[in-house]
């Protein structure tokens, strides 16, 4: 019997820890989601008053799709993009900080964490100034008569950095490069330098070392930080909207108008759903290709 | 006014390089502004400007407090942003009518406050805590026909007189009863002379295929729409729908082929200042205050430019309206519209102003000769306010141009 109650108490405890989370989670994520779903469900059927009429307009969803096609492919290939290359600029960075930088480390640290002391609007308005007309990347490349080059491999549209493609792309691997620096160097400092020495001794190549040990090792960090980089950076539209041009849009200014411009609360509720849909269920296409839980462990 | 960022934090730093390059020109035009205070103007453009002056007397009265909401950057104050810093138009009202008045820059764009404020808490029949704001005409005449403003208390408003007659026959509100003028401006085209190479005349060079790229329209619908008509021939004071989707077939157009960068609110400045941009749509009033060393220019279209304005309602339901009625008196008093003109250089709808600028001579009556401010009558005639529409056609419309402007 005594056995049997410790058991009991035993099972509950856990949720008991749970609690808050759960709380937390039931208070700020699942009641707003349902009221944000009611609302994509519903009609307004005066644009300039209050009022919601709950009608299960499935119809808000299939609207926003086809209106906003465009701008959803352009949110997740721009983050795509984004994500790619904050990987391919974070992963030897955050290599360097692990393995070589010794003594300079905590210092090279802070130097990546410290421009992100200020403002996220700030920096990307700076980007304005050192990309435009007048700035110094375009005078760099005018002194070195490199404009047609860059013209030709389309990092700059018509002798201009600013407000286009690349420009948005840019702004977004710059803002998010440190969500991706960070955790695959938390990844790569964990690893033991034992298993290096071990591959060593049995004559494994560096380059070798790296693909077996170190690569896999380090996935979990590539993992989290691809999260870290590739959600807000599809969410995000501070960087179209100050580096882009017209036809660089993202979906998040396209809600924001939904909302405050026309009106259009249910339209706009539909819009960040079906955004949420496939970004859930890109996470967990990829999770499984990455295996998530061979990670865990 | 005019458009502006919706985020809130992109409002206060654009807001502050306008602050500053506001300062630089009115240093350099030696209007009696001292030197550049970086440190103040920062937490003003910041902190939004609220919660200063002295609460007063609270239990006094119903009228002895007034709140007002008003777009940035329009109406004088001191050089840290003090709005009722000694000397100020509201320092004056506060000492003549003993009222305490709350002025907060926090109206930054039309259709934002309408789904913020306007929409959700007017619509409910539930107060505002302003007791004045001052929406854009199109803005004012839609609350005005939902019935949520207050009608004006003109007996109360002697100086009501001195509103400029072409204000007073306005479809919307004949008369002028529920809404006070603030002040008016021009929309119209801007260029940099470097760049383009020649003078702009026509709302159609914004067309041309030689500043390809290098081109913005604003995101506010009638000041895009507007001058586009203008080029096509046709009105924008009759808002036909055939016409105006028109003029969005040759925006949508222009912006698909790259003619059109991108669509701006008041970010134009910046790029316009950078030449990232060669000519654009843009207002009268922020060309004026543009470092005249730039050499951008200003005009209105030969075809005819858009003109706007943003006006003074009391919301339904407002705790004061006899002290806001004591503030609309006020500032329609020529000496005090004159002395806001000369700070925020836009057309002031008092009249007596000009007069009164040039009575106070210097600098000030150098103002009283500018065009962009007190238009002859050959340009007024070229002038014209967006026609009305009904709500159905203006969602359609604002949507169809939402979707063509990214």
């Amino acid at each position: 019997m005594a056995a049997e109650s410790s058991l009991r108490t035993g099972r509950k405890a856990p949720y008991g820890l749970l609690s808050p989370g759960i709380l937390w989670l039931i208070l700020f994520f699942l009641v707003p989601m349902g009221s944000l779903l009611r609302i994509a469900l519903s009609e307004k059927p005066n644009a300039f008053l209050p009022d919601y009429e709950f009608t299960w307009k499935w119809d808000n969803f299939s609207n926003a799709i086809e209106r906003f096609q465009p701008e959803l492919a352009r949110s997740f290939g721009y983050a795509a993009a984004a994500t790619v290359l904050c990987i391919i600029i974070g992963y030897p960075l955050a290599y360097y900080l692990a393995f070589r930088a010794g003594r300079w480390r905590s210092l090279l640290l802070a130097l990546i964490m410290v421009p992100f002391f200020t403002s996220f609007l700030i920096r990307t308005i700076a980007w304005q100034t050192i990309l435009g007309a007048d700035g110094p990347a375009l005078a760099v490349m005018e002194v070195l008569s490199l404009v047609p080059v860059t013209d030709a491999i389309g990092l700059t549209t018509n002798g201009a950095f600013l407000n286009t493609p690349e420009a948005v792309i840019g702004g977004l691997t710059y803002n998010f490069a440190p969500f991706m620096i960070l955790p695959i160097y938390v990844s790569l400092e964990k690893i033991d330098p034992r298993l290096l020495d071990a591959a060593r001794d049995l004559y494994s190549r560096p380059s070798e070392a790296f693909r077996k040990i170190i690569l896999p090792l380090s996935l979990p960090g590539v993992f989290a930080g691809t999260l870290l980089t590739f959600i807000p950076a599809a969410g995000d539209f501070i960087n179209a909207e100050l580096l882009g041009n017209v036809r660089t849009g993202m979906i998040g200014s396209q809600i924001t108008k939904l909302f405050l411009r026309e009106s259009n609360y249910p339209e706009a509720a539909a819009l960040s759903f079906i955004f949420m849909a496939i970004i859930t269920v890109g996470v967990l296409l990829y999770a499984k290709v990455l295996g998530t839980d061979e990670l865990a462990a | 006014m005019s458009e502006r960022p919706t985020d809130p934090e992109l409002a206060a730093a654009i807001e502050l390089a306008r602050r500053l390059s506001r300062r630089r020109f009115l240093t350099r035009a030696g209007l009696g502004m001292g030197a550049v205070a970086l440190g103040p103007s920062l937490l003003a453009a910041c902190g939004g400007g609220d919660g200063d002056g002295s609460e007063g007397g609270s239990a006094g009265g119903g009228s002895k407090k007034l709140s007002i909401s008003n777009w940035t950057a329009y109406i004088d104050q001191d050089d840290s942003g003090t709005f009722d810093a000694a000397g100020t138009t509201i320092d004056a009202f506060q000492k003549a009518s003993g009222v305490s008045v709350t002025y907060k820059e926090d109206y930054n764009d039309n259709d934002e406050y309408f789904n913020k404020f306007f929409s959700p808490i007017l619509g409910k029949g539930d107060t505002l805590a302003a007791d004045i704001v001052v929406p854009t005409y199109w803005m004012a005449a839609r609350i005005i026909g939902l019935d949520w403003v207050e009608e004006l208390p003109l007996d109360d408003i002697p100086n009501h007189a001195n509103l400029l007659d072409s204000y007073l026959d306005l479809a919307w509100n004949p008369g002028a009863t529920k809404h006070m003028p603030w002040q008016a401006g021009i929309t119209g085209i801007a260029w940099n002379p470097t760049l383009t190479g020649r003078d702009l005349t026509s709302a159609n060079d914004l067309y041309d295929e030689e500043f390809k790229g290098k081109v913005t329209f604003l995101t506010e619908l009638r000041d895009s729409v507007g001058l586009t008509m203008f080029g096509q021939g046709t009105d924008p004071a009759a808002a036909d729908l055939d016409d105006i989707n028109a003029a969005l077939d040759k925006i949508e157009e222009a912006a698909s082929s790259g003619q059109i960068l991108k669509f701006t609110g008041n970010e134009y400045l910046r790029s316009l200042e950078n030449g990232d941009v060669a000519a654009c749509v843009a207002w009268s009033g922020d060309i004026a205050q543009l470092n005249p060393d730039l050499g951008i220019k200003f005009a209105i279209p030969e075809e005819g430019g858009m003109q706007w304005f943003d006006t003074m309602v009391v919301p339904k339901g407002a705790a004061n309206v006899a002290a806001a009625a004591k503030w609309m008196d006020f500032v329609y008093d020529p000496a005090n519209a004159a002395r806001i003109t000369e700070y925020v250089q836009y057309l002031s709808p008092v009249k007596g102003v000009r007069e009164a600028l040039e009575a106070a001579g210097g600098d000030a009556a150098a103002l009283a000769e500018n065009p962009l401010l007190f238009p002859d009558d050959a340009t007024s005639s070229r002038l014209k306010v967006f026609g009305e529409l009904a709500q159905e056609d203006e969602i359609a419309v604002q949507s169809r141009f939402n979707d063509i402007t990214g």
